[in-house]
């Protein structure tokens, strides 16, 4: 008994903590821009399918778990330091499965103070679980080809994810 | 040294120095090769072995290992009051707070809950971000001595 009610403790604490996700599939893409650009790495896994797979300039994370240990926080930094400004967004799909295609205006600065404005393209692919989406797939590309290559570059100079 | 030979040595040391600044740069970047908060500081680790329970049988601590190439070598309350997310296992996503460290155990803030369901092998990041979400350094973190 006692371990029957310390495994539902335990349930809902998960629960809770990868409770967030969205009603609306686009909200969910928005709720996880603002988590990256808040640093708010929590938030921003709460909005992630576990079977998330993604393709991000040239490069796979076949995992959530990879994903959120070798590109998660590179994502974070490059929020908190450039504005995101949707350009133009399709939705679609149906019942549990939805697409939100969107473009943006990404604007910064590199690191030697050049400044960045360009058009980041963004596939995102839904799945609602419990009434709430998540985003279980995330392709971003760019329109601009040199950017693209040191993007993809430095993704590649990370660390593999740690094997259980 | 001539004076034509001298301006040629500090163009190439000048040179030298923007390209090593720029490469240090590129290297730490993300998916936009954008200049990150340089006051923020990560240590990503994984779990060894859970600490003992307390009197009311809840653990709250657990021994890591450096993972990856956010890290460096911990000494005891480094880690203190910065932000613990789980990113694998049945606690995914879960948020801690760390109540202080020795060189090899991390005991997360009572207030946050017991680390009940972390296993070991599971990967965490620890942050430098304070509980209303800002960096907890003014200074940029110094060049880690190893990492990739």
């Amino acid at each position: 008994m006692r371990r029957a009610l310390a495994a539902l403790a335990l349930a809902l604490l998960s629960a809770a903590a990868w409770g967030q996700g969205a009603r609306i599939p686009a909200d969910a893409v928005d709720a996880f821009h603002q988590a990256l650009k808040n640093k708010n790495t929590a938030a921003a896994l709460s909005l992630l399918d576990r079977e998330l797979v993604v393709y991000e300039f040239g490069v796979v994370d076949p995992t959530a778990e990879a994903y959120a240990f070798q590109h998660l926080p590179l994502d974070i930094d490059a929020a908190a330091v450039s504005t995101w400004t949707i350009q133009s967004r399709r939705v679609g799909g149906e019942g549990d499965i939805r697409w939100v295609l969107t473009t943006y205006r990404v604007t910064g600065k590199q690191p030697d103070g050049t400044p960045v404005d360009l058009t980041t393209l963004e596939t995102m692919i839904l799945r609602r679980t419990a009434g709430l989406f998540r985003i279980v797939h995330m392709h971003w590309s760019t329109n601009d080809a040199s950017f693209q290559a040191q993007s993809q570059k430095a993704r590649t100079q990370g660390a593999a994810a740690p094997k259980k | 040294m001539g004076s034509r030979s001298f301006q040629a040595l500090r163009k190439a040391t000048t040179c030298l120095a923007v390209t090593i600044a720029f490469a240090s740069a590129i290297a730490y970047a993300g998916h936009e090769p954008m200049a990150p908060d340089p006051t923020l500081r990560r240590y990503t680790g994984k779990v060894t072995a859970l600490g003992p329970p307390d009197a009311k049988g809840k653990v709250y601590a657990f021994s890591a290992a450096p993972v990856g190439p956010r890290n460096f070598p911990l000494k005891p309350d480094d880690l203190r009051g910065w932000r613990m997310t789980v990113l694998s296992g049945k606690r995914f996503g879960t948020e801690f707070r760390i109540g202080g460290n020795t060189e090899s155990e991390i005991r997360v803030n009572a207030q946050t809950g017991p680390v009940e369901g972390l296993a070991v092998n599971d990967v965490f990041v620890i942050e430098s971000i304070d509980a209303n979400g800002a960096s907890m350094f003014t200074t940029p973190a110094p060049v880690p001595a190893s990492g990739g």
